[in-house]
């Protein structure tokens, strides 16, 4: 909690829920369930306060904010958790095409935050790996409208926009995802580390447009 | 039969706070192959979670394919 700053340990959103550090959680797994109690971890957080703005406008306030948030927390969750898991567990989590491709709108910097979390995934599976026989994997999801995801404003649009254009064109339900990562999360998936996998209809393989829609004017 | 089978085993998923997202999707998945899941919530977005749940506005998308809820061990 050392480490929280002064307006968040105060603001009334988060002063009554005790320890919410990823270390307060640690201390709350090791007290309710002990050591080495967990199997499965799955990271499926992300924020950046500048989102609807574009890269070029983004302070470095908002994009340091970014990365603390969205990849950071994955390093710290790996670091503090990894060591209450057992052997052959396996820890997994959500990125997007935006961290490799261009997709206007995906702003604030959470397109740089998503390349570091997709890097760090690598490096992190290699070091957790070695160190705790686990794995790490991350899901490239395709677009879905969750609450989170509408905080970015474009996305109706890109839903359209994805399946319209994707190999397979029924909607991307978040089942798809969830089963992805229960595979993942299983001795199913012993042999799978260090990789992003896409569900999402396979539109990242795409070059090519092949459908618009009737407004294609750029979002920015 | 080949079936993912995660009996016996705990999962942590940090990043849920509604029905409608990736999190919330992967825990229902790791549930319905056996695990224990708990999770983790943005501290704002806490009470209203614990609403949705309480209230029952969670209930259709909580039952599992067994015709079970979805119970989360720790929140």
């Amino acid at each position: 909690m050392a480490d929280v700053p002064e307006d968040i340990r105060s603001n009334k959103r988060y002063r009554d829920n005790g320890d919410f550090t990823i270390e307060g959680l640690v201390n709350r797994i090791r007290s309710d369930f002990g050591e080495q109690s967990l199997d499965i971890v799955i990271h499926s957080l992300a924020n950046a306060p500048e989102v609807k703005k574009p890269l070029l406008e983004t302070s470095r306030a908002g994009y340091l904010a970014a990365l603390s948030v969205s990849a950071y927390s994955m390093i710290a969750m790996v670091s503090r958790l990894g060591p209450m898991m057992r052997s052959g567990g396996s820890l997994l989590s959500l990125t997007y095409m935006a961290s490799e491709r261009v997709i206007p709108g995906y702003g604030g910097g959470m397109s740089s935050a998503k390349a570091a979390l997709e890097s760090d995934t690598r490096v992190l599976a290699f070091e957790a790996g070695r160190k705790y026989g686990l794995r790490v994997n991350t899901i490239s999801a395709g677009p879905y409208a969750s609450r989170a995801a509408s905080a970015i404003g474009i996305i109706d649009r890109m839903v359209t926009y994805c399946s319209v254009n994707s190999p397979m064109t029924d909607p991307l339900t978040a089942e798809e995802v969830g089963v992805t990562a229960a595979f993942l999360s299983s001795p199913l998936g012993s042999g799978i580390t260090g990789t992003t996998i896409y569900v999402d209809k396979g539109y990242h393989t795409m070059g090519m447009a092949v459908g618009s829609l009737p407004d294609t004017s750029s979002p920015l | 039969m080949l079936n993912i089978d995660l009996r016996g085993r705990r999962a942590l998923v940090a990043g849920v706070a509604d029905d409608g997202g990736y999190g919330f999707a992967a825990a229902k998945a790791l549930a319905e192959a056996g695990a224990s899941v708990c999770v983790g919530t943005w501290p704002p977005a806490l009470n209203i979670f614990m609403n949705l749940i309480e209230r029952g506005k969670m209930d259709e998308s909580r039952r599992l394919s067994s015709g079970e809820m979805l119970q989360f061990e720790k929140i």
